[in-house]
C-alpha cells in the first residue's frame, strides 16, 4: 500500500541495465542518466568491519584499477547480467535516487528493464529482484534486441522482417523480428569487453606491455577499425614492461588493433550469419532488401558498417545515436505500456 | 518492405539526392556501381537520389542508407541526414498500434468500475434503509413496552378506575380509560372512527396516573353510531359499548404470554398494532371482515363476537394470520 502511495510521487523509469553503462530513461523527460556501471566499495575493517558505497558511475570509473587495498572497485554486471546481486541492488538504489532528487518521499516507480535475450531464468530473476530491492513497484522486463528495434524505430509492428544487431558491453544480441514477436534471436558473449580484453592481450603478446581496462577501452574508440583498409591512426599507450617491471609508452596504429579484434569480429559475423540460416525465407528475403541495422555502443566501432557489409553482403545500417537505442526502446515501451505490453517477457 | 505510396519526385533540390547525384557523378560512378558497394538494389538508390522515399523502407533505414552513400562519395553524412530531415514525408515514426492487445472488458475498465460502484452503493443504501426502519420499529416498540408496564402499579392501586370516574356526572359520556397500551392504538381507532371527538381535558386529570380520555356528551352523541372501543388492563373486564350494528362485531383478545398484535378493519385502519403483554384483555370493535395478525398465537385466546374463536388452523410456525368477519366464514 505505501509502494502505491508513493507511486504518486515517483516518475516511472525505463533501464538499460548495461555492463559498460547504465542509462536511465524517465517518463517524460527523456534520457536524464548515462553512467557507467561501476561501484567503488569501501571495506571497513576492525570494529565495524562493515562495507559502504563510496562512489557509483563515472566517479567509481575514475578508481577502476587505481584503488587501495581498503576500496574495490566493481562492474556488478559481467557478460550481460548480474555478476554482483547487492552490489547492483546499492547501484540501482543510487541510480534510481539520483533520478528523484528532489523527492520528499522514497521513490518507488514502475521500471522497465532490457535483458539479453539468452539470459537464463536465474537471471532474470535476479534483475527483477534487483530493481525491487531498488524500491521499484512493478518492473517489466524487455528483451535487449526487441528494445533495441524499437529505440531504432524499425517497423516490428509490420509483417516484414527487421533484423538488428546491438553490440554492447557484455553481449551482442541479434534479432529478427516481425509482427511484434521475435523470429529468432542469439545473444553472444563478445561485446566491448571482450575486444578490450583482446586489446590487453595483444600488446601483452606482442609488446610484453601490460595496460589496464581503460586503456584497452581508450585504444578501441579512438583508433580501433573494424575495416582492415581504413585510414591508419595511432596513439601512444602506457602501461607496465612485464619484464622490466617498469612503465614504458609505446605507440600503437589501427592495423595492430584491427588484428586484435579481428577474432572478436569474426564471432560477430558468424552470429549474424547463423541467424541468417535460421530466419525463414521469406523474411530473410526482407531483411536481405532493408538491410541490417545496428546499435549498441560497439556500433561506434569504426567502419564497422563496411567490414559488416562486404562480410554479410547485407546493407548496413548503423542507427543515430547508437549508444542510447535500447533504453530509448525500453522509454517508447515505457510510454506506450497500453500499446507494447505484448513485448515484455512473461515469465 | 516498400510501401505502396505513389512516388514523390523531388525537384526542387530540397532533398539530398542532388547532391549525392552531383558526387556520384563526379567520381564517375553508375547506380549499379553505387548499389553494388552498398549492397543495395539500383532502384534503391536511384529512389535516393531523386528523394523519392516512398518506395524505399522507414526513416532509419532511408538515414542509414544515406549515411553510407555520402560516406562512400566522400560527402559529409551531417548535412545528408539533415536535407533529408526536412523532406517531409509521411509516418516519420513506426506505427506499432497494430501489435497492441485487443481491449477486454476486464474488472479495471472504466464502465465495469462505475457499475460495481454504483452496485455497491444501491446495497449500501438499502442496508441503511433496512437498518433504519428496523432501529426506529425497536424504539416504538420499546417505547410501548415501558409505557405498558409503568401504569401496571397504578392501575392495580386504582382498583376501579372507571367506576371512580363519575361518568355519570359529566351527563352519560362513555369514558374512556385506557392504559397507554392501548392509546396508540385508540388513536388510530379513534382518528378512523370517530373523527369527530375531539379530547377535552378532565379534572382532576393530572392526579390521574393513568391518562383519561374523556369524550363530551354533545360530541359522544354524534358518535352513537361510531365504534367505540375500550381496553381494560389486568384482569378487570371490560366495560363494552353496545355492539355495533351492520357489520360491526366485537373482538376479545386475552394474553397468556406476550403477543405482538396486528388488528385492521375492513377500511384497513389499525385497530391495534403494538405487543400486548401477557394477563391483558383487548376488546376491539371495529367494521368487519377484521385482518388478525398474532405474533405468538400460542398466547393469545381470541373470542369474536361474543364466541371463543380457534386460531390454531392459521398458525404458521409461531404466528398466525386470518381474516375475521368476512362473508362466508372466516
Amino acid at each position: 500500500m505505501f509502494r502505491t502511495l508513493r507511486g504518486f510521487f515517483s516518475s516511472d523509469l525505463a533501464i538499460d541495465l548495461g555492463t559498460a553503462n547504465t542509462l536511465i530513461y524517465v517518463r517524460g523527460k527523456g534520457i536524464v542518466l548515462n553512467e557507467p556501471s561501476v561501484v567503488a566499495i569501501r571495506q571497513e575493517f576492525g570494529a565495524r568491519n562493515s562495507r559502504s558505497v563510496l562512489a557509483v558511475g563515472a566517479e567509481a570509473k575514475r578508481m577502476l584499477g587505481r584503488t587501495p587495498g581498503s576500496i574495490q572497485a566493481i562492474r556488478p554486471m559481467k557478460d550481460g547480467v548480474i555478476a554482483d546481486f547487492t552490489v547492483t541492488g546499492e547501484m540501482l538504489k543510487h541510480f534510481i535516487r539520483k533520478v528523484h532528487e528532489k523527492r520528499l518521499f522514497q521513490p518507488s516507480p514502475r521500471i522497465v528493464i532490457c535483458v539479453p535475450c539468452g539470459s537464463t531464468q536465474v537471471e532474470r530473476r535476479a534483475i527483477r529482484e534487483s530493481a525491487m530491492g531498488a524500491g521499484a513497484r512493478e518492473v517489466y522486463l524487455i528483451e535487449e534486441p526487441m528494445a533495441a528495434a524499437i529505440g531504432a524505430d524499425l517497423p516490428i509492428a509490420d509483417p516484414t522482417g527487421s533484423m538488428v544487431l546491438d553490440i554492447g558491453g557484455g553481449t551482442s544480441e541479434v534479432g529478427v523480428i516481425s509482427l511484434g514477436g521475435i523470429v529468432y534471436s542469439h545473444s553472444l558473449r563478445i561485446a566491448g569487453d571482450k575486444m578490450d580484453e583482446a586489446i590487453i592481450n595483444y600488446v601483452r603478446r606482442k609488446y610484453g606491455l601490460l595496460v589496464g581496462e581503460a586503456t584497452a577501452e581508450k585504444v578501441k574508440k579512438d583508433i580501433g577499425t573494424a575495416w582492415d583498409d581504413s585510414e591508419v591512426r595511432q596513439m601512444e599507450i602506457k602501461g607496465r614492461h612485464i619484464a622490466d617491471g617498469v612503465p614504458r609508452s609505446m605507440v600503437i596504429n589501427s592495423k595492430e588493433v584491427h588484428v586484435a579484434l579481428q577474432e572478436s569480429l569474426t564471432g560477430i559475423v558468424s552470429a549474424i550469419k547463423a541467424a541468417l540460416e535460421q530466419t525463414p525465407p521469406e523474411l530473410a528475403a526482407d531483411i536481405a532488401d532493408k538491410g541490417l541495422v545496428v546499435t549498441g555502443g560497439g556500433a561506434l566501432l569504426r567502419d564497422l558498417d563496411r567490414m559488416l557489409r562486404e562480410a554479410t553482403g547485407l546493407p548496413i545500417v548503423v542507427t543515430e545515436d547508437p549508444l542510447t537505442c535500447v533504453v530509448r526502446g525500453c522509454g517508447r515501451a515505457l510510454e506506450e505500456t497500453e500499446t507494447l505490453s505484448e513485448v515484455f517477457v512473461h515469465e | 518492405m516498400e510501401t505502396e505510396t505513389p512516388h514523390k519526385k523531388s525537384s526542387s533540390g530540397f532533398g539530398p539526392g542532388l547532391a549525392l547525384a552531383k558526387a556520384r557523378a563526379s567520381l564517375g560512378l553508375t547506380h549499379e556501381e553505387v548499389a553494388e558497394r552498398l549492397r543495395l538494389a539500383p532502384r534503391q538508390v536511384q529512389a535516393l537520389e531523386a528523394d523519392d522515399y516512398g518506395h524505399l523502407p522507414g526513416p532509419t533505414y532511408v538515414r542509414g542508407y544515406l549515411r553510407s552513400y555520402a560516406e562512400m562519395v566522400g560527402l559529409a553524412s551531417g548535412p545528408i541526414i539533415e536535407a533529408y530531415s526536412h523532406v517531409p514525408t509521411p509516418n516519420r515514426t513506426a506505427n506499432l498500434d497494430s501489435i497492441a492487445p485487443k481491449e477486454e472488458v476486464t474488472s479495471q475498465h472504466r464502465h465495469v468500475r462505475l457499475a460495481t460502484y454504483a452496485l455497491v452503493a444501491i446495497i449500501i443504501a438499502l442496508a441503511a434503509s433496512w437498518w433504519q426502519g428496523r432501529s426506529r420499529h425497536r424504539v416504538a416498540a420499546t417505547a410501548v413496552r415501558k409505557h405498558a408496564t409503568v401504569p401496571a402499579a397504578p392501575a392495580a392501586s386504582e382498583p376501579v378506575p372507571p367506576q371512580a370516574e363519575p361518568v355519570p356526572q359529566r351527563s352519560a359520556p362513555v369514558s374512556q380509560r385506557s392504559a397507554p397500551v392501548s392509546q396508540r392504538a385508540g388513536s388510530h381507532a379513534a382518528s378512523s372512527m370517530s373523527p369527530t371527538v375531539a379530547p377535552a381535558p378532565v379534572p382532576g386529570h393530572s392526579a390521574q396516573p393513568v391518562p383519561v380520555r374523556v369524550r363530551p356528551a354533545a360530541a359522544l352523541s354524534k358518535t352513537t353510531a361510531a365504534p367505540t372501543r375500550t381496553v381494560v388492563t389486568g384482569s378487570t373486564s371490560a366495560a363494552v359499548a353496545p355492539g355495533a350494528a351492520g357489520g360491526r362485531a366485537l373482538l376479545v383478545l386475552t394474553t397468556t404470554q406476550d403477543c405482538w398484535v396486528d388488528v385492521r378493519d375492513a377500511q384497513g385502519n389499525k385497530l391495534l398494532y403494538e405487543t400486548v403483554p401477557a394477563g391483558r384483555v383487548v376488546t376491539l370493535d371495529g367494521n368487519t371482515p377484521l385482518k388478525v395478525f398474532l405474533g405468538n398465537a400460542a398466547g393469545v385466546q381470541v373470542e369474536f363476537d361474543g364466541k371463543p374463536f380457534n386460531q390454531t388452523p392459521y398458525i404458521r410456525g409461531q404466528v398466525a394470520r386470518f381474516i375475521l368477519g368476512a362473508t362466508g366464514g372466516h
